[in-house]
């Protein structure tokens, strides 16, 4: 599994805010994403785009309802066309999987297509420990596995890298100094992995959609280098979450429409890839084996939570990331594991355990923008108040009430019931609190029941008059 | 190939089902596409076909933009040596050498290999007995013809099989697409409904891309870079003739 660092999110997310370089390109370029998808949308019209959502909604929510059903078509219908179909419970099992077929067909060479489940099964650690290189071929995959992070983004992983520092990586790391053009960087990389992607043997790749009716994966790229994978390689692994379902191949004109638009605002990308088994015997070229790996890794605990069950919707856009005014100041590795922004704080505390990522479900404002960029309209902020209430309610392994938070619930409850006492309460924290006070805001304080509050967030101070005491004032200066 | 570390199906498709609650079987709501006879799905074709047939001149036209809007140079011809003129005027621009083309029905109507010789560019068929004449991958111009083309996309439709191998459009910097009238589509409702029918008639062909334009990135700053792995350019011929 890739590296779990969720129980980290207040540090690492001070430290984005911290880090003035960061924030001045997030704040220069999180928009663009955002504007290109609500042009796309304007461009089919709004009508149009409800109409597509609400379908896509549907077809999932059948799918997801009737997942083991439809799983087991697809494994009729891939078998069927010659191709092999695995299951992996674990990501364990996922990378097992794969190391067991590269050792029987002696692979050493993998091409890989953006993958998401390949980050979070933590794929090229395993790889390279069995003696398989493997080779990120989407541009921003590359660079991150230059400087080995993570991807900042679902759709960009290296969306944190100004074009200074990728001048860098390419100069330290591929020996390729002097580049100072985005073109020159895309055209040199083009250059040195178009050997790699011909003369791998192994050609990995994740999935968009797999549809169940004729056994087919779905890849939807821009690059080309998805196609390489898919073209070249002898053997081509695609591993691919389970949730990625959809019944019929009728059902991808909805998600194409969709897909697309929501994430970088194309009418429609490059290149469209459906792959229905291994090459036949009298094709020129194409791989002569084919692995469908599905994955499961924590799923079935979304799957078994019927508020929590539509996050499996998700086809990974990305269009929640880039609206999202905490992801936008935070960024992604803040977060932890492989999927960061709103979607992210749904699934990621689901997958790798609601203890360690308990601080995820607060990282939102509750703004609901999340929930209408969604392409499927996943009610992101109502599943992440239900965690909030797991997390203050729930069991023993997750986080309960502290004894301070359990009082103060309880005074608040008396103080708001009695008014008299509430404005002597008042009063005497009016008093108390004036040496802590800066224009008019508690800020950092040492106050111990305070101090968690406040670390984060700045207090209204408490005002020297009353409302109700403000109104009265001015009713009388009326009435003069 | 069993696959010693997998979960065997059943066990991971009686862990699904247990998450979900329900039992074993077909779904409680009938999904309409997953019940239609295939005669259904034939008559939705022919219906499809005559109301194609009906605007395929307003499809050109729509084709032709939608592939512009995508990156494609397109342009309608009428004739044999139109298509010839275009494809010598390619290689004189871009100082081309060497050119590989599928090995497709297309090219015994459309004639190209002549003009090619007359070039002095080399050839190669792409097919598995070609004569290595060099190596495909160093082709700088790929030549295939279209099994579909999307007029709402923009796209053409490679079904790779016999004879139209798949990197013929992939390796070389610069693609050519021959499209005949007669494959344009409206919609991507139809490429779909057309595909599922050859699905289940049993139609070889494994593979099956949409190319829209040419290839892209825009990984680095979110700056649009046109020519990432695939073709850097990308020309699409309407064969407005049959």
């Amino acid at each position: 599994m890739a590296e779990i660092n969720t129980d980290q999110f207040p540090q690492a997310s001070a430290k984005a805010l911290n880090n003035q370089q960061l924030q001045e390109y997030l704040t220069r370029s999180m928009g663009n994403f955002d504007s290109a998808r609500k042009q796309a949308i304007e461009d089919v019209s709004q009508e149009i785009w409800e109409g597509l959502r609400e379908k896509a909604r549907q077809i999932k929510k059948h799918t997801i309802e009737n997942l083991d059903y439809y799983l087991d078509l697809l494994y009729e219908n891939v078998t069927r066309s010659g191709g092999f179909v695995h299951f992996a419970t674990t990501d364990g099992q996922a990378r097992d999987i794969i190391g067991h077929i590269s050792k029987n067909r002696g692979l050493t060479k993998a091409i890989k297509s953006k993958s998401m489940v390949s980050e979070e099964v933590g794929l090229n650690k395993y790889l390279e420990s069995v003696g398989v290189e493997p080779i990120e071929t989407d541009l921003g995959e590359y660079i991150i596995q230059l400087v080995d992070e993570t991807p900042f983004h679902i759709i960009a992983p290296a969306l944190h890298k100004t074009r200074q520092q990728v001048g860098e990586i390419f100069a330290e790391k591929l020996n390729r100094p002097g580049l100072n053009t985005i073109e020159d960087m895309a055209g040199t990389a083009r250059e040195i992995l178009r050997d790699k992607l011909l003369s791998a043997d192994l050609g990995i790749t994740g999935a968009n959609f797999l549809v169940a009716e004729t056994g087919s994966v779905v890849l939807v790229t821009n690059e080309g280098n998805g196609r390489f994978c898919t073209s070249k390689p002898n053997v081509h692994i695609a591993l691919v979450g389970m949730e990625k379902l959809i019944p019929s191949i009728e059902d991808l004109s909805v998600f194409i429409r969709l897909l697309p638009k929501a994430a970088t605002g194309q009418r429609i990308t490059s290149y469209t890839t459906h792959v229905f088994g291994p090459k036949t015997l009298s094709e020129e070229d194409g791989p002569d084996e084919f692995h469908l790996i599905i994955v499961d890794n924590g799923r079935s605990k979304l799957l078994e939570d019927p508020v929590l069950r539509e996050a499996l919707y998700c086809i990974r856009c990305g269009a929640c990331l880039n609206t999202c005014p905490i992801y936008r100041k935070v960024g992604g590795h803040s977060y932890g594991w492989v999927y960061p922004g709103p979607i992210g704080a749904v699934v990621t505390p689901i997958m790798t355990g609601l203890k360690k990522g308990k601080d995820l479900p607060f990282a939102s404002s509750l703004c609901g923008a999340c929930r209408d960029v969604c392409p499927l309209k996943i009610d992101i902020p109502h599943m992440l108040l239900n965690m909030r209430s797991k997390l203050m309610e729930g069991t023993s392994d997750q986080r309960k009430r502290g004894v301070t938070e359990k009082l103060a619930s309880f005074a608040y409850k008396k103080l708001m019931i009695n008014v008299g006492a509430l404005s002597i309460f008042r009063y005497i924290a009016y008093l108390l609190q004036k040496p802590f006070i800066r224009n008019g805001y508690l800020g950092k304080t040492s106050i111990p029941i305070l101090k968690n509050w406040t670390n984060s967030r700045d207090l209204p101070g408490i005002p020297k008059k009353r409302f109700s005491q403000i109104w009265e004032e001015d009713q009388f200066k009326e009435q003069q | 190939m069993n696959n010693p570390f997998g979960t065997p199906k059943n066990q991971f498709l009686d862990s699904v089902r247990k998450a979900l609650g329900r039992t074993k079987g077909p779904p409680n709501e009938i999904y309409p596409l997953l019940n239609e006879t295939l005669s259904t799905i034939k008559k939705r074709k022919e219906e499809a076909e005559q109301r194609i047939s009906r605007k395929k001149d307003f499809l050109i036209t729509e084709l032709t933009r939608t592939a512009q809007l995508v990156g494609w140079n397109v342009k309608t011809v009428q004739n044999t040596a139109a298509v010839l003129t275009y494809i010598r005027e390619l290689l004189n621009k871009h100082k081309i050498n060497k050119v590989i083309r599928t090995d497709e029905k297309i090219f015994e109507t459309v004639e190209i290999d002549r003009e090619l010789m007359d070039s002095r560019a080399d050839l190669m068929v792409n097919t598995q007995s070609s004569v290595q004449k060099f190596d495909p991958d160093t082709a700088e111009l790929g030549i295939t013809g279209a099994d579909h083309a999307i007029a709402e996309t923009g796209s053409v439709v490679l079904v790779s099989q016999k004879g139209s191998a798949r990197l013929t459009s992939l390796t070389p910097s610069i693609h050519l697409a021959l499209v005949k009238r007669s494959v344009i589509l409206e919609s991507l409702e139809d490429i779909y409904l057309f595909t599922r029918l050859e699905y289940y008639s049993g139609k070889e062909g494994k593979y099956m891309t949409f190319i829209s334009g040419p290839s892209r990135t825009a990984d680095i700053e979110q700056v649009l870079v046109v020519g990432a792995h695939g073709p850097k350019e990308t020309h699409m011929l309407i064969l407005d003739w049959d």
